[in-house]
């Protein structure tokens, strides 16, 4: 009986101590479990900035009238190039609204030529005609007057210049007579576009 | 009877081993800790080169010694970016990228082109990602065991499609790495 009654306590002590040495290494697995390590490195980060604007000079919101075929009119513009970032090309996009066939007409409808001055263009007029005290260059060959993207060329596109433009807006020689009494307005959007990726 | 004492009395000893081993590890947790199961991540140097006036299709490219310290070895390795919770370079597909690569020898700089060569051998540990803050990013063949040196080299860019609203933006990025 006795041995009986101590096997019974026995069993529970074996329990017991079994119970604490669980919890005992649960405790311990548990002070490692929970272990990391952090560090860290920083640094700014800064984008840059690239802008056009245009003038002082800006003639191109001045219109024309009474345009017979075989007529030109010469518009100046000044493209500034600034910001943080280099230019690497710069387009044109050409718009009509209203428009007519003096603008969808590619053949004996308008056509656009842009030259630079290296220095301001000297204005006389109205009506207004330009001419270059320095040295001049074709930025668009001779075009519809309607395009868009169109590349530019010559441009100087450093940061912190300006191109002096002369924009001449033409109706050829062979426009007929439907082309009488009619009217466009071109909206001209000059965009630069930043130089290729580079690696820092 | 003695050998219900001799039970009892190995059972209390079993106890207070236990008790001990157990006062032993929460008394002097640090000394067990670095000396036996726990590495230490560390970088020497810590501020990188500034970035300035990136630009759509730009990457820069900065080094980074990531150091084991300690003893033992991490599991894993994870990076979280942070600085960039109210930035626009944080925004994803047009946002910030980054990549990180490590060499198996110190990288080196070529001065004139400003490449970054490796004359050892080159391991991708994060693939280009679109980075977004604090987001949590597993780093792979690192050999995080306590007394090595990870050299990697970290390029950060914008892709080529980037727009305007990046333009004249400035954040300031943490690299936080934990190891576990």
């Amino acid at each position: 009986m006795r041995l009986f009654t101590s096997g019974s306590t026995l069993h529970k002590l074996i329990a017991s101590v079994a119970v604490l040495g669980a919890a005992a290494a649960i405790a311990g697995l548990g002070t490692y479990a929970t272990f990391t390590s952090s560090t860290s490195a920083s640094h700014t980060i800064a984008t840059g900035t690239l802008t056009l604007t245009s003038g002082p000079t800006n003639r191109l919101g001045t219109g024309a009238s009474l345009v017979a075929a075989g007529d030109s009119m010469q518009r100046a513009i000044d493209l500034n190039y600034a910001g943080s970032i280099s230019f690497g090309s710069a387009t044109l996009t050409t718009t009509a609204s209203p428009s007519s066939a003096l603008d969808t007409d590619a053949t004996d409808g308008l056509h656009i030529v842009i030259d630079k001055c290296s220095v301001a263009w000297t204005e006389s007029g109205p009506p207004y005609t330009y001419t270059c005290g320095g040295s001049t260059s074709t930025v668009l060959a001779s075009s519809p007057v309607i395009g868009t993207g169109t590349a530019l060329s010559n441009l100087t596109l450093t940061a912190g210049t300006t191109d002096h433009l002369r924009v001449t807006v033409t109706l050829p020689g062979t426009a007929g007579n439907s082309l009488q009494n009619l009217s466009s307005t071109i909206a001209y959007t000059f965009t630069g576009v930043q130089r290729a990726g580079t690696s820092q | 009877m003695p050998l219900l004492r001799r039970l009892l009395a190995s059972a209390l000893v079993v106890v207070a081993a236990s008790a001990l081993c157990v006062c032993a590890a929460l008394a002097s947790a640090r000394p067990l800790v670095a000396k036996s199961h726990h590495p230490r991540l560390a970088i020497v140097h810590r501020a990188l080169a500034p970035v300035a006036n990136l630009a759509p299709g730009d990457s820069a490219r900065r080094t980074l010694d990531l150091r084991y310290r300690g003893s033992g070895r991490f599991a894993t390795v994870v990076l979280r970016v942070k600085g960039l919770a109210h930035s626009p370079l944080g925004s994803g597909s047009t946002g910030l990228r980054l990549k990180i690569e490590r060499c198996s020898r110190a990288w080196k700089r070529n001065s004139r082109t400003r490449a970054y060569a490796c004359q050892g051998k080159r391991l991708a540990v994060l693939g280009t990602v679109a980075i977004r803050d604090r987001q949590r990013l597993k780093l792979r063949h690192l050999s995080p065991r306590a007394g090595r040196t990870d050299h990697l080299l970290l390029t950060l860019g914008l892709p080529a499609q980037a727009g305007n609203t990046l333009e004249h933006q400035l954040a300031k990025l943490v690299y936080a790495f934990t190891g576990s």
